[in-house]
């Protein structure tokens, strides 16, 4: 999808679902990842990327295309940040706008139960990144999510200052911080 | 463990690529069903308490001066507090008429003291008698009294003059024109019956809103004397209305 279809689809998707749909299957992926590798946790990664796209949906009327994200990829990265936000409020223990159990609650003939024990064994084969992930989840919040967009989901500085809305050099210099504690912290590598 | 090491061995990682298409699903299901919902206030919840607040604050503040109450009860309840106005009270007199133009109250104060009781319930006596109708007794005293609502006081008081006006020619040929066209001179008084004389009496007065204004202004009657022969009937004819309110029969008079 190019810059210019998700622009029209998100004016679309103000009163479209079926433009919205397509967004959301355009970045729940995505989002999904971002927020799993950030918590390492099925259960949390399901209720906050639900919250994400229910805040999204919720408040596409005031989203602004150019101002605030200048990109191609502003839309994704105002979900990134909605994400990052709902992140931080789930450990606040925020109550959740949108009836989760409804999104947990598995459908008659559903295998959603089943999908999230296989989806947990899967996790768990990932010990190294577990590893990580642990020590840098012990960092102050401002580090962890420098530290796992850029090395996780692979963003670039400008991407990463563009989601938590900080200028390049300020996300730099938390990057270079935050590598420096969790070096502190980070057990030596087994070969 | 060197920065350049913590960072490629974070390269290296092999991250989990995990989803649940099934919690995919519903989750779009139950997302696009927000569409159907009605639209919720939003915003506008946390702003309404305060709206309300300066609401009430709002017409608390201006209620007696942007939307004064402006009725006739009113306007009488502020008029009766007035020292004047109770005074005429107190000596009999009435509020006869009470009209409401541009934030202000008008009523018509008559001392019914003042009219004479010969003219009480006709005024015909009062001519045959007295021959005049100038002297009629006198008149009825009457008073405007003006009520500013925002200021919630009488704000004005004055008597009105209700002078005996003669009519002009024009005028008294409208009053003979209303006693021949009228059905009730027609069956009492003959046809042969002259007029005699035409009078004014002391009027009415009457309220008249016009615009934002309120003036007063007297309803003009007149007294019509037929004669023939000796005999003499008398009728009141009201010029606003062009009708002969009355006619009677005087008696026989001197040749």
């Amino acid at each position: 999808m190019d810059s210019r279809e998700e622009k029209e689809l998100v004016k679309k998707a103000q009163a479209d679902p079926e433009a919205f749909g397509r967004l959301y299957d355009e970045y729940y992926p995505k989002i999904f990842g971002y927020v799993l590798r950030r918590t390492a946790s099925l259960e949390m990664t399901q209720d906050v990327v639900a919250e994400t796209f229910l805040k999204a949906l919720k408040n596409l009327p005031r989203f602004k295309w150019i101002g605030l994200f200048k990109n191609n990829s502003s839309f994704g990265a105002w979900l990134y940040r909605i994400a990052a936000n709902e992140i931080v409020n789930f450990w606040r223990q925020k109550k959740p706008s949108l009836p989760l159990d409804d999104v947990r609650e598995p459908e008659s003939g559903g295998n959603l139960l089943e999908e999230i024990s296989l989806a947990q064994e899967k996790l768990e084969r990932h010990q190294d990144f577990l590893a990580v992930q642990r020590e840098i989840q012990s960092l102050p919040e401002k580090y962890q999510a420098v530290l796992t967009l850029r090395f996780f989901e692979e963003k670039q500085i400008k991407e990463i200052a563009e989601i938590l809305d900080k200028n390049e050099g300020t996300v730099k210099s938390l990057l270079h911080r935050g590598l420096k504690r969790l070096r502190d912290r980070l057990p030596p590598a087994e070969h | 463990m060197r920065e350049e090491d913590l960072i490629q061995r974070l390269n290296k990682i092999e991250r989990p690529e995990i989803e649940l298409p099934a919690q995919r699903q519903k989750l779009r299901r139950v997302l696009l069903r927000q569409y159907d919902r009605p639209p919720s206030f939003g915003l506008a919840w946390p702003v309404l308490p305060v709206a309300l607040a300066l609401a009430v604050f709002l017409v608390w503040v201006f209620q007696p001066s942007v939307f004064p109450r402006t009725d006739v009860a009113l306007a009488k309840e502020i008029a009766l507090q007035d020292a004047r106005v109770r005074s005429l009270i107190d000596r009999g007199a009435i509020i006869k008429e009470t009209e409401l133009a541009d934030n202000k109250g008008y009523l018509l104060v008559q001392l019914a003291e003042s009219r004479p009781a010969a003219a009480e319930g006709s005024v015909f006596f009062s001519i045959r008698e007295q021959g005049s109708p100038s002297s009629l007794g006198p008149t009825p005293a009457v008073f405007l009294v003006e009520v500013d609502f925002r200021g919630k006081k009488v704000s004005d008081l004055k008597e009105v003059p209700n002078p005996l006006s003669s009519f002009s020619p024009a005028e008294e040929e409208v009053i003979k024109a209303i006693s021949q066209q009228s059905d009730v001179v027609k069956k009492e008084v003959p046809f042969e019956a002259e007029i005699k004389e035409i009078q004014p009496i002391h009027s009415q007065l009457k309220l008249v809103k016009k615009g934002s204004r309120v003036e007063v202004k007297p309803e003009k009657e007149a007294v019509i004397i037929y004669k023939q022969d000796n005999k003499e009937w008398q009728g009141k004819i009201n010029l606003g209305s062009s009708r002969v309110e009355k006619i009677e029969f005087l008696g026989e008079g001197d040749q």
